[in-house]
């Protein structure tokens, strides 16, 4: 059975053809929502608050890509609890150091790609970057979206997606740059 | 003039090298920026360390849940959230004992004064058409009580929202 034939049946009550569009995506709406949570626990009450969302909001669905549809839910659902842990203090600081090494825990041996140092520090840089630079960085450099697909998560044009990602890779890199994972040639990047 | 104009050109490429590496500029852009880069080393440099930041988030490790996120019924449930309920509660008795501690001070709960003529004190004589005192100690009690109940739970809750909890699929 295919995707659409699946958000079919889902639009018509089916949750069994809706849970397999779950099984499909979930994976992809997860690293979403930790990367830009970095928290576990936050990252699976939004992911599953998502998948709720999506399945309530499924028949509004019209056509059209339906990953962006569902990463742009798991977007307004990051955004909306970032909001609420701003509200709470001792919840934002642990938000804004994310436990890396259980994130480690949960990836296979053959995705050890990077040390989990580097994995830690790439993710301190991700939280101190604006929302929507964050996004658009984790969506095109992690998950592997175009810059259309973007657009349609984001909601905006592909200039503003160029520039955001442009801008928020560029601060990316100095925050590596500072933290001295790399060292570049260029004079133009301002050390701290 | 000649440094000024490179500066600019420099800033108006850098901005374009984030699109660039990903092949989203049109092509008298894409034209441009080579050309910079040629001859502009400190924008080469830019380029090469703004590739190595996305080669790193490339190799980001993607994690596998813990856990399954498929729809189950009881998942479709509505949350009965007790802490809610909790805080409507104790706003309820709270704003009861408060309607019925003003009514007592303006003194609506007395009872009429007597028929028999002279004039009526009810300092000397208090009494109340219904037991105002001891609905107001009840409510008093059952006000601190529910407040008390209400900032345990809320504790419980931020204790349990920060440690990482084991879900099942």
């Amino acid at each position: 059975m295919d995707e659409s034939e699946l958000i079919q049946r889902g639009q018509q009550g089916d949750v069994n053809s809706f849970n397999k569009l779950v099984g499909l995506y979930q994976r992809q709406v997860y690293n979403l929502a930790l990367r830009m949570l970095g928290n576990i626990p936050n990252a699976e009450d939004v992911t599953q608050d998502a998948f709720i969302a999506a399945w309530k909001g499924i028949r509004s669905f019209k056509g059209g890509n339906f990953r962006a549809w569902l990463l742009r839910i798991a977007a307004n659902a990051c955004r909306d609890q970032l909001r609420k842990l701003k509200r709470d203090p001792e919840l934002s600081l642990e938000a804004s150091f994310p436990n890396l090494s259980q994130i480690a825990s949960t990836k296979s041996a053959e995705e050890a790609v990077i040390n989990e140092e580097l994995a830690d520090e790439i993710q301190k840089g991700l939280a101190a970057l604006p929302w929507e630079q964050r996004l658009a960085v984790i969506l095109c450099d992690i998950e592997g979206l175009s810059y259309k697909e973007i657009s349609q998560v984001m909601h905006c044009s592909l200039g503003t997606v160029r520039s955001r990602l442009s801008r928020g890779r560029t601060l990316l890199r100095d925050y590596l740059v500072r933290r001295e994972l790399f060292t570049p040639k260029s004079r133009f990047i301002k050390k701290e | 003039m000649f440094k000024r104009s490179k500066k600019t050109k420099c800033d108006k490429v850098q901005k374009m090298l984030s699109a660039y590496m990903d092949r989203q500029l049109s092509l008298p852009e894409q034209e441009m920026v080579e050309q910079h880069l040629k001859v502009c080393q400190n924008c080469q440099a830019e380029l090469d360390s703004l590739r190595e930041t996305v080669n790193l988030l490339h190799r980001m490790p993607m994690a596998s849940p813990r856990c399954s996120f498929v729809i189950s019924k009881a998942k479709l449930a509505p949350r009965r959230s007790v802490f809610g309920a909790l805080r409507i509660a104790t706003v309820v008795a709270a704003l009861c004992l408060a309607t019925i501690f003003c009514g007592d001070v303006m003194h609506v709960f007395d009872r009429p004064p007597p028929p028999s003529p002279g004039p009526w004190e009810p300092s000397q004589e208090e009494g109340y058409t219904w037991p105002v005192r001891e609905t107001e100690y009840g409510l008093l009690g059952v006000t601190l009580t529910l407040t008390g109940v209400t900032i345990v739970y809320w504790r419980k809750k931020r204790t349990s929202r920060e440690s990482p909890r084991n879900k099942n699929a």
